[in-house]
Order: structure tokens, then sequence, then C-alpha cells
């Protein structure tokens, strides 16, 4: 079992400065659970706390039900990947891995067992003798994880350690991270500011900003229900369009109205009692790129409204094709198939999926709708 | 002017100046394997007659005046190696500990560090002196060595040194179960070789040259350090250049062996910083 708790931790640095605010979390054995947030959202300092490189401020943090605010690293039963690996220059792959059971005066041949089983794993056990600077990225890569899964420790804690690669091999090697999840069965804690790893990587994500913890939940969920605009923003790529609505009601009818548009709310959402108390008010809408449609006919259900908006660059990703648009001066990005008949300069009927839609408090830019 | 001109120019100049450093060792050795008179009578010669030289000087050095210069030798040795080796370790862990550690009172440390850089020796003899009286130390190997074996330049230059290397190294250090000092010996220190070798080769030239302070520490003439002993050699009534040649010689021998087994450290250390790595 590893199960970790963050209770009420905070960390304030010599200063005044609040980097980490009151966060809460609970993550259980075996979870793969991922930080994420843009840079200085405290993400990383969080995860040096659980490693104990950094000092708590306040709060209580366990490991497997044991408070360890004041256990050095070496005592917690942990491993960690570094984002720019951190091998040790002057030591072979095999003295690199080996180095942590040495200190921790294992025998030789149980070292050697350890390091040759973890080798065989990643796929390096021709690279032993090599010192890291003979090392590509990627292998270096696979040492660092390597190094940490021979002390075979209770929790796995991973900062950041795709960021140097690049792209073909960072999503190569987010399968092979997530492969050896599974293998390991153990608990993963992953720090990112790439949503889309956040996304593919996590069982449970935590997204941060400015030191607080905006929302814990599964993939899905997050994608679907994000609790506020900045969640929404963040998760997704491209981003989630929005546009500053007000919500007005003539008889059974609610429309969201901007500039001279105006959408017609579906039932799923005109139902939910909340939106009555933002009639007469200004409130935030947003749409994923996916949920708007530049054929008039891809939706046939009621709740598909028709917005008129000039193509201002299209750029074709090979399976799919980004429309960038304007819609009543709002700057709009549209997810189209590749087959798509918009033409730069055109103005085009655009189809919003109402009953996809997001809105938000102006004021607290929370949602209104969960 | 093509490259291949302006190489030859750059050799051309560069091997008068290898000659004029040069020159003086040349003549040094040949003075060192000619009789002493020869010198008295020539002076520095061009006219050298290469039948004429032997080692007969370097007989007479070993075996006279009961082997002193061995002994003066040994001495330079011992004081070399000790305080080389103690200041390497002691400046090297303060340099280390003032880049890679936050602590209050850091800067003023460091501070502290670059004003006594700046303080002439010739200041601190006095107290010095009356410091190695007070505590025992004159006559004696501790005396010499110990008030210059933590120099301030030393620790600025290791200072300078280790704020190069990734401080996640010493975060991986930590994960790995090592306590501060397993980090700074089996980690770090492997990797400022190149600082070590730099500062070994200063440190060690500095401890084997020096003259001022053993000259004011050391009494018994057993005790005396080479560049006093040779001194002693020189007196208003001649200078015995049979021995001063050849003892000018071999005290030069421990430092050019240590440059050369040093000289990929010491230049690498010397300019470490200067490429962006």
């Amino acid at each position: 079992m590893a199960s970790v708790q963050l209770q009420n931790i905070s960390k304030t640095y010599p200063g005044g400065v609040e980097v980490v605010k009151n966060l809460n979390l609970d993550i259980k054995h075996k979870e793969f659970v991922v930080l994420v947030g843009p840079s200085g959202c405290g993400k990383s300092t969080t995860l040096r706390m659980i490693a104990g490189l950094e000092d708590i401020t306040t709060g209580k943090l366990s490991i497997d039900g044991m408070v360890v605010n004041d256990i050095l690293p070496k005592n917690r039963d942990i491993a960690m990947v570094f984002q720019n690996y951190a091998l040790y220059p002057h030591m072979t792959v095999y003295e690199n891995m080996a180095f942590g059971l040495k200190i921790r005066k294992l025998p030789k041949p149980e070292i050697q067992r350890c390091v040759l089983e973890a080798a065989y794993t990643l796929g390096i056990e021709d690279l032993l003798d090599r010192k890291p600077k003979a090392l590509s990225g990627g292998q270096r890569q696979r040492v660092a994880l390597g190094r940490a899964m021979v002390r075979q420790p209770k929790v796995f804690l991973l900062d950041e350690p795709l960021s140097n690669l690049d792209a073909k091999l960072r999503d190569q090697m987010r399968t092979e991270i997530r492969k050896l999840h599974q293998k390991l069965q153990t608990t993963f804690i992953y720090v990112t500011h790439d949503q889309r790893e956040a996304m593919t990587m996590g069982t449970r994500i935590v997204v941060m900003k400015d030191g607080i913890v905006q929302q814990v939940d599964t993939p899905q969920q997050l994608y679907g229900h994000p609790c506020n605009l900045f969640v929404a923003g963040f998760l997704g790529s491209p981003q989630m369009n929005f546009f500053k609505v007000t919500v007005t009601q003539k008889a059974a009818v609610f429309t969201l109205d901007f500039a001279d548009e105006s959408l017609v709310l579906p039932p799923v959402i005109t139902n939910n009692p909340k939106l009555k108390e933002y009639i007469g008010k200004e409130i935030i809408m947003g749409i994923r790129p996916e949920d708007l449609y530049d054929d008039a006919n891809a939706l046939k259900e009621a709740n598909a409204m028709i917005i008129k908006g000039s193509v201002d660059v299209i750029e074709l990703m090979g399976a799919e094709t980004y429309l960038f648009m304007k819609i009543a001066d709002s700057n709009v990005v549209a997810r189209v198939s590749p087959k798509t008949k918009a033409r730069t300069g055109e103005t085009i009927e655009i189809v919003f999926d109402m009953d996809k839609i997001h809105l938000f408090d102006q004021a607290t830019e929370k949602t209104i709708l969960n | 002017m093509g490259p291949k001109i302006t190489n030859a120019l750059v050799f051309v100049i560069l091997l008068i100046f290898a000659v004029f450093c040069l020159a003086p060792f040349f003549f040094l050795v040949i003075s060192s394997l000619r009789p002493g008179v020869e010198m008295i009578r020539q002076g520095i010669s061009l006219n050298i007659d290469f039948s004429a030289l032997n080692f007969d000087n370097y007989v007479l050095l070993l075996d006279g005046k009961e082997g002193i210069y061995l002994s003066w030798y040994f001495n330079s040795v011992v004081i070399t190696v000790v305080h080389t080796l103690l200041s390497l370790l002691l400046t090297s862990m303060v340099g280390y500990g003032l880049a890679m550690y936050n602590f209050k009172g850091k800067n003023a440390v460091f501070i502290i560090v670059l004003v006594v850089m700046m303080i002439p020796v010739e200041i601190l003899i006095l107290p010095l002196y009356e410091l190695s009286i007070s505590t025992g130390l004159i006559d004696s190997y501790l005396g010499v060595i110990l008030p210059f074996v933590v120099a301030p330049m030393s620790i600025f230059f290791f200072r300078q040194y280790a704020q190069s290397l990734p401080r996640e190294l010493l975060d991986a250090g930590r994960i790995d179960g090592c306590g501060e000092f397993k980090i700074f010996f089996k980690i770090m220190l492997p990797l400022m070789k190149p600082a070590f070798g730099a500062m070994g080769i200063l440190q060690a030239m500095f401890s084997w040259n020096n003259f001022v302070w053993p000259l004011i520490v050391l009494r018994s003439n057993d005790m005396l350090t080479l560049p006093i002993g040779l001194q002693s050699l020189i007196t208003p009534y001649g200078n015995n250049y049979d021995i001063l040649f050849p003892g000018a010689v071999m005290s030069v021998i421990p430092i050019i062996i240590l440059f050369i087994l040093n000289q990929k450290a010491f230049i690498s250390g010397l300019t470490v910083g200067g490429v962006k790595g």
C-alpha cells in the first residue's frame, strides 16, 4: 500500500511569497495522479514537498498513514525522476542505477539483480557501461526511470520528465511510462505543464493555479465538466472558445445574446434553476472547438444554432482542420473535418451544438451549470 | 593576409615567447652541470663546452653538509603535500557550501572572504607571528602550514566553480539516500576535478615557493624549507654556485611533474565558464 495524503499543506518562502496555499489531496494506492498547471502554479513545489526536498510551512503530509513532514527524503521510500534527469555524469549507467542501492548497503549480487532487471524492463541493458554524456535524450530518460525503479519505492515522483524530449520521443515515452505504471502497480505522482500529457496519462488530474488547487477529477470529468473558467481554458487544445453573453428570457425561451446574435438555450440547460439568477446579467459562455461545425446540416438536432463567421486562417492538421474565425468581434476556433469547403476570407455558417456549451459566472469565474 | 601566413606569424611569435620563457631554465640546467667557478669566470655564456658537463655538483649537493639539502627537500615536500591537501579539502567544502546552500549570513561570509582576499600578507605577518608564539607553533610544520591553509582565493574559486554544478544532483543524491557529506564526496567532488586540478597546482606552487612566512616561523637549520635553505647559500662572502644551481634545478622538478600530471584539469579548471556547456 502506498497512499499519500496532503492536508492543508502550504508553502511560504522567506520574504512571504506563498507558492502553495492550503492544499488538500488524497492520493490512493496505485493511482497515477498528474499535477498540472501553468509555470509558477506551485505544482513542482508540491512534488518537492512530497519528496522531502522542500520544507512544509504548514499542514500535514502522510505517506501510508505515517506523517512524514520531518522525515528525510531518504527515509520516505520514494523515488524521483527529475526534469533534467540528474544523472551523475561521472558514473556509468550501471553505477547510476546501482548508486542508491549501494548507499543502502545492499549486497552486491542483489544490486546486480535489481539493476539488470530494471535495465531489461526498460530495454537499456546494452547501455550499462556507457556514461550519461554518451546517451541520447530518450536513453537518459530511461536511465533516470531505471534509477528510480531499482529501489522499488512506494511512490514514484516524476517532475516534468518528458519536457526535454522532442515531440515524437515524448509521445513514445508517455506510453512507456503508462505501461510502467501498470507493470509496477504502485503510486505515481507526475508533474507537467502540458495538458495533453496530463489528459493522456493521469487516472486523476489535479489542476493548479497560483498555488491553489482548482479541480481534482478524472480527465473525462475535467474536460466535460470544468468547474471554472481557468480549468475550461487550460484543458483542451485548441482551447475552449469564450463569449461574453447576456442571459435573456422571453416567455419560456431563454437566450444568450451577444452583439447582434442570439442563441436559444436547450431545455437541458434551462431546466437548471441556477440560470434564473442570471437573467439580464452578463455571463461567459464557453464552447469547445469540436462542438462547432462548418456544415449547416452537420447537426439535425433542434439544439443547433447557426451563426455567421469570417474565416481568418485555416490550419490543416492532417486528420482534422482548424478554422480560425471572427464571430461578432470574438476570435473563435473550430475543429472541423479535413474535407471542409471553407476558404480563407470567406464568411461561412457555423453551427453551435448548444447541448455542449458551458456557462460561467463573470465575477467568480465558476461554472453555473454544475 | 591569408590564414597560412597568419598561422606562420602566430607560430613565430609564440616560438619567440617560448624561447624567452625556456631560456632561464636552459641556463639553469647547464649551469648546474658546470663547476661553480665557471659561473664566476664566464657568467651566463652561450659558449658552452658540452663535453665538460657532468653531475659532480649533484653528488656534492646530496652528500655535502651531512645531507642537509635532502632534509630541506623533505621538509618542503611534507609542508607542500599537507598544506595542499588540507587547503583543497577545507576551501572546496567552504566554497561548495557557499554556492549550494542557503543559510543566514551567507552573503556576509562571502563578503568576508572577498575582504580577506584583498588584505596583503605583509599586514598579517606580525599578528600571525604573535599568534604562532602564543600557540607554540614556532619552528614546526604546523606553524608554516596552518596560517595560510584556508586561502580565500581558493574558496572564491571553488564557490564560482560549484555554482555551475546542477543543483538537481544534490536533490538526486538526497533521494538516493546520501547525507550532505556523502553528496559532497561521492557526487560533487568528482565533478569538481578540474577545479581541484587548477587549485591543487596553484596551492602547491604557493606552498613550495613560500619564502617570507617560513623564514619567520622556522628557526632550526634542519627544519628549513628549500627556498630558505637555498637562500642561506647566498652569502656576502661568496655564493656557493656548485650547490645553488643543482639545488634550484631539483626544486623545480616536483612542480613540473605536478603540472604535467594535472595539466588537463588545470587548463579546463581555469577556463571553466568561458564556454557554454
